[in-house]
């Protein structure tokens, strides 16, 4: 990603150990960014729109954000909901990041403006080969200036 | 009761008739022959009330008849100017057996009547029985018909809570087993993380052993292993249970999916699912025999896991006291077709009989990979085949699976669930 320090990964994820592993295996791609680890839907809403626990605080100048749709609070659909119909947030990249494989569900996030749909593997170890080559995905990804 | 009284009037006006009548035809008589001396035709007057009384009264009117004739006779004794002549017993002869026929005729005609009466009566009877059971068998029927429909409609109903529920507990195994293996993650990665943590622990502490004592040493060298035999352990629980996991995802998808039947070359398909098996075969030197094969209409896949999951077992449980031999056989019922896999492997213990089917229940020895899913998994199949699946076995003989595949399966049609 262009000026590697600068682009913070929001995170969204309930599963305390998802996001664990999904934060090393990206260290071990060479992620160096800055991770943001939020664990519900609510919480995710709050840190983009600098609203409840993040009000009056800075968010970061260029983000992106890796989306679980299993969200309690609010789901997944709706933060990126949210972040589509919103002027401010419109432009940040979604990369889906879910358990779900259902074609409709893929579909309609699309829909909705995910920018990158990817189904978790359900073996670790494909889980793993499937968060590094994100990583070097991310890699070559061009993320909007704000 | 009117009809009795009418009947009694009419009795009495007849008798009065009769005895106006009889008068009448006395004093006719008296008079033409007594006072005016002529006419005889007048005389035969009186087999007027004779011939009435033998029709009305039939056998009584005889014997009115007969006491009338006598009478009339008796009272020509009585006229002296009149003689009796044989042309006179003749005429009351002649009148006796007209009377007497009249009598029998009438008889006859009032029997046939009353006859014709009674079978009219009964027969009005019994056709009115006849009506009311008619009637009574209708309503039982209307009753029946009624229990039938709600009998249906409690059918109708209980099929769609089936359905229901069947649907929901599908959608539960899939919802289960899919978050089931999110865990399942965070256990292998973990597991994983443990792993590398200690191998970086590990060089530095082996370069410092030397430098310890042999009690701490030997602590640490104890420690490092238990890691190693722990980790295992857990790796292996978390693989089997990733098994149980996706087996009862598997089952769960099975009511999902759609079978077609078509027409199978059972030849041809056990060919090929010995070929898969064609290492483990060789491996072992297993001699297998086929025996030509029907066709018959059935799922493809269906029967291809069904063969599969069978021949895979025998050539799995063998026996190491003698060669394995495998034969596959067919025979033809009534309305289904039965296939036959007979191995000379282990045999299963008469215990172990019903664990056969059931799900993760293994044979005694458990140094054979697997699940336990494949036999539940293929007598469902068959099952969805209007089929039935069982086996026979001796320990230390062989076993024989068998299934039969129904001829009444629709051909080239899909089946839903």
């Amino acid at each position: 990603m262009n000026s590697v320090q600068e682009v913070a990964i929001l995170m969204v994820e309930d599963d305390a150990g998802h996001a664990r592993l999904i934060e090393k295996n990206l260290r071990r791609s060479k992620i160096t960014n800055h991770i943001i680890t939020v664990g519900d839907g609510q919480q995710a809403v709050d840190y983009l729109f600098r609203e409840g626990q993040y009000a009056g605080t800075l968010g970061p100048s260029n983000l992106l954000v890796l989306l679980d749709l299993n969200l309690p609070v609010f789901d997944g659909y709706q933060v990126l909901r949210r972040m589509k119909e919103d002027e401010r947030t419109r432009r940040i990249p979604v990369i889906i990041l879910t358990t779900t494989d259902d074609p409709r569900e893929v579909a309609r996030c699309y829909d909705l403006g995910c920018n990158v749909y990817i189904t978790k593997p359900v073996d670790y170890d494909r889980f793993c080969e499937a968060i590094r080559k994100l990583g070097l995905f991310l890699s070559v990804v061009t993320i909007p200036k704000e | 009761m009117k009809g009795a009284l009418l009947q009694i009037q009419a009795e009495k006006g007849k008798l009065t008739l009769i005895v106006f009548l009889t008068a009448a035809s006395c004093f006719l008589t008296y008079y033409f022959h007594v006072v005016l001396g002529t006419g005889t035709l007048v005389t035969h007057f009186y087999y007027i009330p004779i011939i009435l009384s033998c029709i009305w009264w039939q056998r009584r009117g005889l014997v009115v008849a007969l006491f009338l004739a006598g009478f009339l006779v008796l009272s020509h004794t009585f006229i002296r100017s009149y003689a009796v002549t044989p042309n006179d017993y003749l005429r009351t002869l002649m009148l006796i057996v007209i009377a007497f026929v009249l009598a029998t005729l009438s008889e006859r005609i009032a029997k046939s009547e009353a006859a014709l009466r009674k079978a009219h009566d009964e027969l009005e009877t019994r056709v009115e029985e006849r009506t009311a059971e008619l009637a009574k068998t209708n309503r039982d029927l209307k009753l029946e018909i009624e229990q039938r429909q709600r009998v249906e409609e409690r059918l109708e109903r209980s099929a769609k809570e089936l359905e229901q529920r069947n649907e929901e507990i599908k959608r539960f195994a899939y919802i289960v087993s899919h978050d089931l293996r999110a865990p399942l993650i965070n256990l292998k990665g973990f597991a994983s993380e443990l792993r590398h943590a200690v191998e970086v622990i590990a060089a530095p502490v082996n370069s410092t052993l030397p430098h310890l004592n042999n009690k701490q040493e030997s602590a640490v060298t104890t420690a490092f292993q238990d890691v190693a035999e722990a980790l295992g352990f857990i790796d292996s629980s978390v693989s089997r249970m990733d098994g149980y996991i996706n087996a009862v995802l598997r089952l769960s998808r099975l009511g999902r999916c759609e079978l077609e039947f078509e027409r199978i070359d059972m030849n041809a398909l056990v060919g090929e699912t010995l070929e898969t098996l064609a290492h483990q075969i060789e491996k072992n030197r297993i001699r297998v025999t086929v025996e030509s094969l029907p066709e018959v209409v059935a799922d493809q896949v269906s029967v291809q896991q069904i063969m599969g999951n069978l021949l895979s077992n025998a050539t799995l449980y063998l026996d190491p006291k003698r060669p394995g031999k495998i034969e596959i056989t067919a025979e033809r019922g009534s309305d289904e077709t039965i296939f036959h896999v007979r191995d000379n492997g282990q045999g299963i213990a008469e215990a172990d009989m019903d664990k056969v089917f059931a799900p993760f229940r293994r044979a005694s020895r458990h140094n054979i990979p697997g699940e336990g899913m494949g036999l539940p998994y293929a007598q469902t199949l068959v099952n969805r085949h209007g089929g039935h699946i069982w086996c026979e076995s001796e320990p230390g003989v062989g076993t024989t699976f068998s299934f039969t595949i129904s001829d009444h399966l629709a051909k080239k049609g899909k089946e839903d669930e």
